[in-house]
Protein backbone atom coordinates (compact mmCIF):
# COMPACT_ATOMS: atom_id res chain seq x y z
CA UNK A 1 0.00 0.00 0.00
CA UNK A 2 1.35 3.55 -0.88
CA UNK A 3 0.98 6.47 1.11
CA UNK A 4 -0.18 8.80 -1.59
CA UNK A 5 0.16 12.13 0.81
CA UNK A 6 3.85 10.84 2.21
CA UNK A 7 5.22 10.01 -1.82
CA UNK A 8 3.57 13.60 -2.94
CA UNK A 9 5.23 15.48 -0.10
CA UNK A 10 8.40 13.64 -1.43
CA UNK A 11 7.96 15.13 -4.88
CA UNK A 12 7.20 18.25 -3.30
CA UNK A 13 9.93 18.47 -0.92
CA UNK A 14 12.57 17.62 -4.00
CA UNK A 15 11.26 19.22 -6.67
CA UNK A 16 10.88 22.75 -5.68
CA UNK A 17 14.44 23.54 -4.46
CA UNK A 18 15.77 22.03 -7.60
CA UNK A 19 13.86 24.12 -9.99
CA UNK A 20 13.37 27.43 -8.40
CA UNK A 21 16.75 27.75 -5.33
CA UNK A 22 19.46 28.91 -7.26
CA UNK A 23 22.44 28.71 -4.90
CA UNK A 24 25.29 30.90 -4.19
CA UNK A 25 27.95 31.10 -4.71
CA UNK A 26 27.16 29.16 -7.76
CA UNK A 27 30.43 27.13 -8.61
CA UNK A 28 29.84 25.44 -5.49
CA UNK A 29 26.74 23.41 -6.99
CA UNK A 30 27.69 23.34 -10.05
CA UNK A 31 25.82 20.03 -10.84
CA UNK A 32 22.94 21.83 -9.61
CA UNK A 33 20.83 21.84 -6.44
CA UNK A 34 18.84 17.87 -7.22
CA UNK A 35 22.75 16.19 -8.65
CA UNK A 36 24.61 17.38 -5.63
CA UNK A 37 21.91 16.23 -2.93
CA UNK A 38 20.60 12.86 -4.13
CA UNK A 39 22.66 10.48 -2.39
CA UNK A 40 22.65 12.66 0.67
CA UNK A 41 18.80 12.52 0.85
CA UNK A 42 19.00 8.59 0.25
CA UNK A 43 21.68 8.48 2.79
CA UNK A 44 20.04 10.32 5.23
CA UNK A 45 16.61 8.57 4.84
CA UNK A 46 18.43 5.37 5.06
CA UNK A 47 20.23 6.38 8.58
CA UNK A 48 17.23 8.17 9.68
CA UNK A 49 15.05 5.13 9.17
CA UNK A 50 17.34 2.43 10.88
CA UNK A 51 18.43 5.05 13.61
CA UNK A 52 14.22 4.73 14.24
CA UNK A 53 14.00 1.03 14.26
CA UNK A 54 16.88 0.73 16.23
CA UNK A 55 15.30 2.85 19.19
CA UNK A 56 11.83 1.49 18.79
CA UNK A 57 12.07 -1.94 17.58
CA UNK A 58 15.31 -3.13 17.23
CA UNK A 59 14.05 -6.57 15.83
CA UNK A 60 13.24 -4.85 13.28
CA UNK A 61 16.52 -4.13 11.66
CA UNK A 62 16.79 -8.01 10.38
CA UNK A 63 13.91 -7.66 8.21
CA UNK A 64 14.35 -5.96 5.11
CA UNK A 65 10.71 -5.63 4.78
CA UNK A 66 9.81 -4.10 7.62
CA UNK A 67 13.08 -1.54 6.86
CA UNK A 68 11.51 -0.16 4.19
CA UNK A 69 8.21 0.79 5.59
CA UNK A 70 9.38 4.37 5.92
CA UNK A 71 6.20 6.11 6.65
CA UNK A 72 6.68 4.07 10.13
CA UNK A 73 8.70 6.32 11.22
CA UNK A 74 12.45 8.44 10.64
CA UNK A 75 14.62 10.01 12.72
CA UNK A 76 14.90 13.68 11.77
CA UNK A 77 18.13 14.43 13.55
CA UNK A 78 20.46 11.56 12.96
CA UNK A 79 19.37 11.68 8.95
CA UNK A 80 19.95 15.23 8.63
CA UNK A 81 23.51 14.82 10.29
CA UNK A 82 24.22 11.54 7.76
CA UNK A 83 23.20 13.72 5.21
CA UNK A 84 25.20 16.76 5.98
CA UNK A 85 28.35 13.98 6.47
CA UNK A 86 27.94 13.14 2.92
CA UNK A 87 27.75 16.43 1.18
CA UNK A 88 30.33 17.49 3.04
CA UNK A 89 32.48 14.24 2.15
CA UNK A 90 31.81 14.93 -1.32
CA UNK A 91 32.73 18.34 -1.49
CA UNK A 92 36.13 17.36 0.27
CA UNK A 93 36.24 14.57 -2.61
CA UNK A 94 35.80 17.46 -5.48
CA UNK A 95 38.30 19.57 -3.75
CA UNK A 96 35.48 22.01 -2.65
CA UNK A 97 35.55 23.43 1.08
CA UNK A 98 32.84 21.69 3.03
CA UNK A 99 31.07 24.72 4.68
CA UNK A 100 31.04 26.89 1.14
CA UNK A 101 29.64 23.61 -0.26
CA UNK A 102 26.74 23.27 1.92
CA UNK A 103 26.57 27.10 3.04
CA UNK A 104 25.26 26.75 -0.66
CA UNK A 105 22.90 24.35 -0.19
CA UNK A 106 21.50 25.61 3.31
CA UNK A 107 18.44 27.87 1.64
CA UNK A 108 17.47 24.94 -0.73
CA UNK A 109 17.57 22.26 2.22
CA UNK A 110 15.36 25.22 4.22
CA UNK A 111 12.79 25.53 1.65
CA UNK A 112 12.73 21.72 1.30
CA UNK A 113 11.84 21.16 4.39
CA UNK A 114 9.57 24.26 4.28
CA UNK A 115 8.25 21.89 1.51
CA UNK A 116 7.40 18.78 3.34
CA UNK A 117 6.37 20.66 6.48
CA UNK A 118 3.28 22.83 4.02
CA UNK A 119 2.48 19.49 2.59
CA UNK A 120 1.15 17.97 5.87
CA UNK A 121 -2.07 19.52 4.01
CA UNK A 122 -1.98 16.29 2.05
CA UNK A 123 -0.51 13.81 4.43
CA UNK A 124 -2.53 13.93 7.71
CA UNK A 125 -4.20 17.41 7.81
CA UNK A 126 -0.98 19.54 10.27
CA UNK A 127 -2.33 18.66 13.13
CA UNK A 128 -2.35 21.12 16.74
CA UNK A 129 -3.76 22.49 19.49
CA UNK A 130 -7.58 23.14 19.32
CA UNK A 131 -8.36 26.55 17.80
CA UNK A 132 -10.75 28.68 16.65
CA UNK A 133 -8.67 29.90 14.16
CA UNK A 134 -7.24 27.15 12.03
CA UNK A 135 -8.62 24.18 9.77
CA UNK A 136 -9.97 20.77 10.55
CA UNK A 137 -7.14 17.48 9.72
CA UNK A 138 -9.28 15.28 7.91
CA UNK A 139 -11.96 13.10 9.35
CA UNK A 140 -11.65 15.33 12.39
CA UNK A 141 -14.70 17.61 13.33
CA UNK A 142 -12.50 20.25 15.54
CA UNK A 143 -10.16 23.34 14.35
CA UNK A 144 -6.85 22.78 15.18
CA UNK A 145 -4.14 25.35 14.43
CA UNK A 146 -1.68 24.19 11.47
CA UNK A 147 1.73 24.01 13.24
CA UNK A 148 3.30 22.22 10.23
CA UNK A 149 2.01 25.12 7.79
CA UNK A 150 3.67 27.75 11.05
CA UNK A 151 6.83 25.23 10.61
CA UNK A 152 7.25 25.83 6.87
CA UNK A 153 6.78 29.35 6.53
CA UNK A 154 9.26 29.95 9.49
CA UNK A 155 11.65 27.43 7.39
CA UNK A 156 11.14 29.48 3.89
CA UNK A 157 11.91 33.13 6.40
CA UNK A 158 14.97 31.00 7.53
CA UNK A 159 15.85 30.46 3.93
CA UNK A 160 15.68 33.78 2.70
CA UNK A 161 17.69 35.81 5.31
CA UNK A 162 19.62 33.11 5.60
CA UNK A 163 20.28 33.47 1.59
CA UNK A 164 20.03 37.31 1.73
CA UNK A 165 23.01 37.27 4.55
CA UNK A 166 25.09 35.44 2.94
CA UNK A 167 24.80 37.13 -0.70
CA UNK A 168 25.88 40.21 1.90
CA UNK A 169 29.31 38.50 3.00
CA UNK A 170 28.19 36.32 5.86
CA UNK A 171 31.35 33.39 6.23
CA UNK A 172 29.70 30.14 4.95
CA UNK A 173 30.51 28.90 8.83
CA UNK A 174 28.26 30.75 10.15
CA UNK A 175 25.71 30.39 7.65
CA UNK A 176 25.36 26.23 7.95
CA UNK A 177 25.56 26.55 11.82
CA UNK A 178 22.99 29.27 11.64
CA UNK A 179 20.80 27.32 9.48
CA UNK A 180 21.17 24.28 11.48
CA UNK A 181 19.97 26.43 14.90
CA UNK A 182 17.09 27.70 12.87
CA UNK A 183 15.87 24.46 12.16
CA UNK A 184 16.30 23.39 15.80
CA UNK A 185 14.63 26.14 17.30
CA UNK A 186 11.96 26.20 14.85
CA UNK A 187 11.28 22.34 15.74
CA UNK A 188 11.85 23.16 19.56
CA UNK A 189 8.78 25.81 19.21
CA UNK A 190 6.70 23.68 17.41
CA UNK A 191 6.92 20.61 19.31
CA UNK A 192 5.37 22.95 22.81
CA UNK A 193 2.05 22.77 20.16
CA UNK A 194 2.46 19.52 18.39
CA UNK A 195 -0.64 17.17 19.60
CA UNK A 196 0.92 14.30 22.25
CA UNK A 197 0.14 11.56 24.25
CA UNK A 198 1.05 11.81 27.62
CA UNK A 199 3.84 14.24 29.16
CA UNK A 200 6.99 15.28 29.16
CA UNK A 201 9.16 15.89 26.31
CA UNK A 202 8.90 14.21 22.87
CA UNK A 203 11.96 13.20 21.30
CA UNK A 204 11.63 15.30 18.60
CA UNK A 205 11.50 18.04 21.69
CA UNK A 206 14.59 16.53 23.21
CA UNK A 207 16.57 16.04 20.58
CA UNK A 208 15.74 19.45 18.83
CA UNK A 209 17.01 21.42 22.45
CA UNK A 210 20.34 18.84 22.24
CA UNK A 211 20.67 20.35 19.05
CA UNK A 212 20.11 24.06 19.60
CA UNK A 213 22.43 24.23 22.23
CA UNK A 214 25.03 22.08 20.30
CA UNK A 215 24.89 24.32 17.40
CA UNK A 216 24.67 27.50 19.83
CA UNK A 217 28.13 26.14 21.43
CA UNK A 218 29.79 25.49 17.65
CA UNK A 219 28.99 28.88 17.26
CA UNK A 220 30.60 30.69 19.93
CA UNK A 221 33.72 28.71 19.61
CA UNK A 222 34.02 29.38 16.00
CA UNK A 223 33.45 33.22 17.04
CA UNK A 224 35.83 32.87 19.47
CA UNK A 225 38.42 31.19 17.39
CA UNK A 226 38.79 33.66 14.61
CA UNK A 227 38.83 36.48 17.40
CA UNK A 228 41.67 34.49 18.81
CA UNK A 229 43.37 34.45 15.10
CA UNK A 230 46.29 36.16 15.37
CA UNK A 231 46.98 34.71 11.44
CA UNK A 232 44.20 36.41 10.58
CA UNK A 233 43.19 32.67 8.42
CA UNK A 234 40.10 31.98 7.34
CA UNK A 235 38.18 29.65 9.58
CA UNK A 236 36.45 28.19 6.13
CA UNK B 1 30.87 39.03 -37.95
CA UNK B 2 29.73 38.76 -34.38
CA UNK B 3 31.18 35.67 -32.68
CA UNK B 4 28.51 33.22 -31.53
CA UNK B 5 28.06 33.26 -27.91
CA UNK B 6 27.75 30.38 -26.08
CA UNK B 7 26.74 29.38 -22.82
CA UNK B 8 28.92 27.72 -20.05
CA UNK B 9 26.17 26.02 -18.59
CA UNK B 10 25.65 21.81 -18.74
CA UNK B 11 22.28 22.17 -20.08
CA UNK B 12 20.96 25.00 -22.65
CA UNK B 13 18.71 27.96 -21.33
CA UNK B 14 15.63 26.41 -23.53
CA UNK B 15 16.28 22.93 -22.12
CA UNK B 16 16.07 24.20 -18.59
CA UNK B 17 13.42 26.00 -19.04
CA UNK B 18 11.31 22.54 -20.80
CA UNK B 19 12.54 21.02 -17.98
CA UNK B 20 11.74 22.98 -14.83
CA UNK B 21 7.91 23.28 -17.11
CA UNK B 22 7.49 19.74 -16.94
CA UNK B 23 8.77 19.37 -13.39
CA UNK B 24 6.02 22.03 -12.25
CA UNK B 25 3.22 20.61 -14.24
CA UNK B 26 4.48 17.38 -13.14
CA UNK B 27 4.23 18.14 -9.08
CA UNK B 28 1.21 20.32 -9.86
CA UNK B 29 -0.57 17.01 -11.79
CA UNK B 30 0.75 15.03 -7.94
CA UNK B 31 -0.50 17.14 -5.90
CA UNK B 32 -4.37 17.90 -7.56
CA UNK B 33 -4.32 14.50 -7.28
CA UNK B 34 -3.36 14.06 -3.97
CA UNK B 35 -6.07 16.71 -3.04
CA UNK B 36 -8.60 14.98 -5.09
CA UNK B 37 -8.04 11.73 -4.41
CA UNK B 38 -11.11 9.54 -2.49
CA UNK B 39 -11.30 10.03 1.03
CA UNK B 40 -10.40 6.46 3.06
CA UNK B 41 -14.04 7.73 5.07
CA UNK B 42 -15.89 4.25 5.35
CA UNK B 43 -19.76 4.48 6.23
CA UNK B 44 -20.18 1.91 9.01
CA UNK B 45 -22.81 2.02 12.15
CA UNK B 46 -22.74 -0.82 14.46
CA UNK B 47 -25.81 -2.81 15.33
CA UNK B 48 -27.20 -6.57 17.38
CA UNK B 49 -27.40 -7.33 20.60
CA UNK B 50 -24.92 -5.61 23.22
CA UNK B 51 -22.57 -7.65 24.24
CA UNK B 52 -19.32 -7.11 27.28
CA UNK B 53 -15.78 -6.26 26.45
CA UNK B 54 -13.79 -8.97 26.36
CA UNK B 55 -11.58 -9.04 29.00
CA UNK B 56 -8.26 -6.73 28.88
CA UNK B 57 -5.15 -9.00 28.24
CA UNK B 58 -6.78 -12.08 26.77
CA UNK B 59 -7.63 -12.75 23.05
CA UNK B 60 -10.97 -13.78 22.33
CA UNK B 61 -11.98 -15.03 19.71
CA UNK B 62 -15.42 -13.01 17.81
CA UNK B 63 -17.70 -13.56 15.42
CA UNK B 64 -18.36 -10.29 12.95
CA UNK B 65 -21.93 -10.09 15.03
CA UNK B 66 -20.52 -10.11 18.41
CA UNK B 67 -17.36 -7.44 17.03
CA UNK B 68 -20.61 -4.88 16.02
CA UNK B 69 -22.18 -6.42 19.48
CA UNK B 70 -19.01 -5.62 21.58
CA UNK B 71 -19.55 -1.81 19.74
CA UNK B 72 -22.89 -1.54 20.23
CA UNK B 73 -22.24 -2.25 24.15
CA UNK B 74 -19.65 0.10 24.44
CA UNK B 75 -21.95 3.29 23.31
CA UNK B 76 -21.08 6.27 25.35
CA UNK B 77 -17.61 5.77 25.22
CA UNK B 78 -15.63 6.80 22.22
CA UNK B 79 -13.71 3.55 20.93
CA UNK B 80 -10.70 3.18 18.87
CA UNK B 81 -10.90 -0.24 17.23
CA UNK B 82 -6.91 -1.06 15.76
CA UNK B 83 -6.67 -3.85 13.48
CA UNK B 84 -3.49 -5.01 13.10
CA UNK B 85 -1.11 -8.42 12.87
CA UNK B 86 2.10 -9.84 14.31
CA UNK B 87 3.51 -9.41 10.56
CA UNK B 88 3.02 -6.24 10.17
CA UNK B 89 5.67 -3.61 10.49
CA UNK B 90 3.87 -0.69 11.03
CA UNK B 91 1.86 -2.35 13.98
CA UNK B 92 5.40 -2.56 16.01
CA UNK B 93 5.70 1.15 15.91
CA UNK B 94 2.13 2.02 16.82
CA UNK B 95 1.46 -1.12 19.10
CA UNK B 96 3.42 1.33 22.02
CA UNK B 97 1.48 4.26 21.41
CA UNK B 98 -1.75 2.64 21.36
CA UNK B 99 -0.50 0.69 25.12
CA UNK B 100 0.76 4.52 26.07
CA UNK B 101 -2.35 5.88 25.14
CA UNK B 102 -4.56 3.15 26.70
CA UNK B 103 -2.29 3.77 29.82
CA UNK B 104 -2.56 7.57 30.40
CA UNK B 105 -6.44 7.97 28.48
CA UNK B 106 -8.04 4.71 29.06
CA UNK B 107 -10.65 6.21 31.26
CA UNK B 108 -12.33 8.00 28.55
CA UNK B 109 -11.39 6.04 25.70
CA UNK B 110 -11.74 3.30 25.09
CA UNK B 111 -8.55 0.69 22.95
CA UNK B 112 -9.86 -2.29 20.93
CA UNK B 113 -7.33 -4.33 19.16
CA UNK B 114 -8.81 -7.16 16.64
CA UNK B 115 -5.88 -9.34 15.64
CA UNK B 116 -6.69 -10.96 12.13
CA UNK B 117 -5.10 -12.86 9.19
CA UNK B 118 -2.52 -14.27 11.40
CA UNK B 119 -2.37 -17.54 14.23
CA UNK B 120 -3.66 -16.70 17.43
CA UNK B 121 0.04 -17.97 19.38
CA UNK B 122 1.67 -15.20 17.09
CA UNK B 123 -0.65 -12.38 17.81
CA UNK B 124 -0.36 -13.69 21.83
CA UNK B 125 3.42 -13.62 21.48
CA UNK B 126 3.09 -10.22 19.94
CA UNK B 127 1.50 -8.49 22.68
CA UNK B 128 3.33 -10.15 25.41
CA UNK B 129 6.52 -8.93 23.72
CA UNK B 130 5.07 -5.42 23.54
CA UNK B 131 3.00 -5.72 27.13
CA UNK B 132 -0.25 -5.17 25.68
CA UNK B 133 -2.87 -4.56 28.23
CA UNK B 134 -5.88 -3.30 26.29
CA UNK B 135 -8.70 -5.71 24.94
CA UNK B 136 -8.23 -7.74 22.01
CA UNK B 137 -10.21 -9.98 19.89
CA UNK B 138 -8.80 -12.46 16.90
CA UNK B 139 -10.71 -12.23 14.19
CA UNK B 140 -10.07 -15.84 13.02
CA UNK B 141 -12.61 -15.75 10.18
CA UNK B 142 -11.91 -12.67 8.41
CA UNK B 143 -15.31 -11.33 8.91
CA UNK B 144 -14.67 -8.12 11.29
CA UNK B 145 -11.81 -7.18 8.70
CA UNK B 146 -14.60 -7.68 5.77
CA UNK B 147 -17.45 -6.02 7.90
CA UNK B 148 -15.02 -3.13 8.59
CA UNK B 149 -13.84 -2.40 4.92
CA UNK B 150 -10.34 -2.99 5.42
CA UNK B 151 -8.19 -2.09 2.54
CA UNK B 152 -4.39 -2.87 4.45
CA UNK B 153 -2.99 -3.55 7.93
CA UNK B 154 -2.97 -1.67 10.30
CA UNK B 155 -5.81 0.83 9.98
CA UNK B 156 -7.71 2.32 12.95
CA UNK B 157 -11.13 2.63 12.98
CA UNK B 158 -12.68 5.75 15.29
CA UNK B 159 -15.71 5.43 17.13
CA UNK B 160 -17.57 8.53 18.53
CA UNK B 161 -19.52 8.42 22.03
CA UNK B 162 -22.23 7.91 20.03
CA UNK B 163 -21.55 4.75 18.40
CA UNK B 164 -20.73 6.41 14.67
CA UNK B 165 -17.36 5.92 12.96
CA UNK B 166 -16.05 9.43 12.89
CA UNK B 167 -12.57 8.30 11.12
CA UNK B 168 -10.53 6.05 9.63
CA UNK B 169 -6.87 5.82 9.51
CA UNK B 170 -5.08 3.76 6.89
CA UNK B 171 -1.62 2.86 7.70
CA UNK B 172 0.33 2.87 10.55
CA UNK B 173 -0.35 6.55 13.21
CA UNK B 174 1.53 8.70 14.52
CA UNK B 175 1.71 10.55 17.93
CA UNK B 176 0.55 13.86 16.34
CA UNK B 177 -2.30 11.85 14.69
CA UNK B 178 -3.62 9.69 17.63
CA UNK B 179 -2.87 12.68 20.22
CA UNK B 180 -5.50 14.53 17.46
CA UNK B 181 -8.10 12.05 17.40
CA UNK B 182 -8.14 11.92 21.27
CA UNK B 183 -8.07 15.96 21.37
CA UNK B 184 -11.43 15.63 18.68
CA UNK B 185 -12.76 13.06 20.44
CA UNK B 186 -12.87 15.18 23.87
CA UNK B 187 -14.35 18.04 22.08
Amino acid sequence: MIDIGLLVSMAVMVTVPAVFIRPWPPAAVEAGVLDTTLGALVIGLAVGRLTALAIDDVGSLTNLGDVMIIRSGVEFWPGAAAGLAWLAYRAHREGLSASVRLAALAPAGLIAWSCFEASCLLRDGCPGPVSAVGIRPEGLVTRMFPVGLGVAVAAAASAFALDRFHRRGLRGVYVVIVAVMAVAAIRSVASIWLPRIGIGLTRQHATSIAVLVASLTALIGVRVRRDNSTLGVEVE
Amino acid sequence: MEPTTVTSSAAPPALRTRTKLIAIVALAALVVYAVTRPSNATVFEPSGTPRALPAAGELTELSADEFEGVLVGLRGTPVIVNIWASWCSPCRTETPLLQRTWVTHGDEVVILGVGSKDVPSNLLAFMKEFGVSYPNVFDSSGGIRARLGLRGFPTTYVFGSDGKLRTTIVGGLTEQRLAAVLEDLRA
